[in-house]
């Protein structure tokens, strides 16, 4: 671009080329001052996620459909093969669910039944929202997905996000119109699990790989391959009793294999649960250990 | 000053002038899409460092360092990455670009690929090194390096594509 004849800017060579190398550093300090607030995690930094996020969701939506469709004219050309054997193995397995269907019914009805008698609260039903994934963090270092409903459909942030039948990972950033789900399987992520059966307590925690690390399990808990593995409720944040996964062994210590196939995610189901969450505001005044 | 006409000109000239920057922002948004193919997610290349680089060589007036870093921030809050990261990395490749462009500008186009490897090496490696910083964690290096390889092996058609939006919008 030409200068306009006779105007100011019209800088000589030198001072330009200090300006722009002036401009180069200042813009370098820049981002490293964001790598530092965003460490900080502060509230600016995830309005500017969000903000983008909500502006881009149309478009990400709009983008998502055909390739959702496309793979599912794959899928269906590849279920093809096979569907007879695919028949006989689902009639066989449903011939199973009826029983467990029956004994599921007896025990929920004298589950009802010694709940009465016993006077319990039962914890508040779960609302849900289901939101289809319009984005995936492309990237060897983050596990989040994109999802493309927000507070305007009743999306909170710290909701449960569950896939199929298992947890696949919290609503960490809620925009007007778009949501980030950070999935169980990320570096950052820690959820509060029990085992099913021994009632053991541990800590699920991601790794960025696809099967999270079961941590903190006391030294003689009775954890074997095979267990199935529910959040525990502890730290408020999910409701216990939600399905994570099968623990697997794995060198030396224990991981869990979610029952989610992470590359096809198109739906999640974002559970509301009307917790609190993990920070509450002081319940009355002169309460002493108000903060968490 | 041609008042109306002069107006035009000039609006021309900034959409021209912001191509090479919307280009790498569309870029940036198709990246994001799910394509729902195994493990594709884990080596999605890196367009923008093919964008930046390449703008910088050629172009470096439609490639300004406040464009660079723009573009990197878009990525890092749509990725859900740590924030700051890829501007950091993206502004140290533009300025690594700018010194060198005067060597290899009119050089053969393989030459240029050459010199984007090096680049592109240097950029993840650094970007893997500033993320295991900020995380206090090893990454496992073999994710990050299949991406760069990819990133490396898909310059010559998305160059192709940049000098085709160069030639019939950009032009000048």
């Amino acid at each position: 671009m030409k200068d306009r004849p006779g105007s100011v800017l019209r800088l000589t060579q030198p001072i330009r080329l200090w300006l722009q190398r002036f401009t180069f550093l200042l813009l370098l300090g820049a981002a490293a001052g964001l790598m530092l607030l965003g460490k900080a995690d502060t509230v600016i930094v995830e309005r500017m996620r969000v903000a983008a996020s909500d502006a881009m969701a149309p478009v990400l939506d709009a983008l998502s459909r055909p390739t959702a469709a496309v793979n599912d004219a794959i899928e269906a050309a590849r279920n093809a093969y096979g569907l007879a054997l695919e028949n006989r193995t689902l009639r066989e397995e449903n011939a199973r669910l009826m029983q467990w269907q029956a004994v599921a019914r007896k025990l929920e009805a004298e589950n009802a039944a010694l709940k009465s008698a016993l006077g319990f609260a039962s914890e508040t039903a779960a609302t849900e929202v289901t939101a289809r994934v319009i984005g995936a963090s492309g990237g060897a270092y983050v596990r989040s997905l994109l999802v493309a409903a927000g507070s305007r459909h009743g999306v909170r942030k710290g909701q449960a996000a569950v896939a199929g039948t298992g947890l696949a990972g919290r609503v960490s950033e809620v925009g007007d119109r778009s949501a980030r789900v950070l999935l169980i399987t990320d570096l950052n992520s820690r959820i509060p699990v029990v085992i099913e059966s021994s009632r053991d307590q541990a800590i699920l925690a991601g790794d960025n790989s696809d099967r999270p690390r079961l941590d903190h399990l006391r030294p003689n808990s009775r954890v074997s391959p095979g267990d199935r593995v529910v959040t525990s409720g502890m730290g408020g944040i999910f409701p216990p009793g939600l399905p994570v996964g099968t623990v697997i062994g794995a060198d030396g210590g224990f991981r869990v294999q979610p029952p989610i196939d992470w590359d096809r995610l198109e739906f999640l189901r974002l559970l509301d649960f009307g917790l609190a969450g993990p920070v509450r505001a002081p319940a009355s005044s002169g309460d002493p250990g108000g903060r968490p | 000053m041609t008042g109306e006409g002069g107006i035009l000109q000039r609006l021309d000239a900034t959409a021209r002038a912001a191509t090479p920057s919307l280009v790498a922002l569309a870029l940036i948004v198709l990246g994001v899409v799910p394509l729902r193919l195994p493990e594709f997610a884990a080596i999605t290349p890196s367009f923008t460092l093919m964008a930046v680089y390449y703008w910088t060589m050629y172009r470096a007036e439609l490639m300004p360092a406040a464009a660079v870093f723009g573009i990197g921030l878009f990525q890092d809050l749509l990725s859900g990455g740590p924030l700051g990261v890829n501007a950091f990395v993206l502004l140290l490749v533009h300025g690594a670009v700018m010194t060198q462009r005067r060597v290899l500008m009119r050089r053969p186009f393989a030459l240029g690929w050459i010199g984007f490897a090096f680049i592109a090496l240097a950029g993840f490696a650094l970007n893997w090194l500033t993320i295991a910083l900020l995380n206090l964690t090893v990454f496992d290096p073999l994710i990050a390096s299949v991406q760069c390889a990819m990133t490396v092996m898909l310059y010559p058609p998305f160059a192709w594509m940049f000098v085709a939006v160069q030639r019939v919008w950009v032009r000048d």
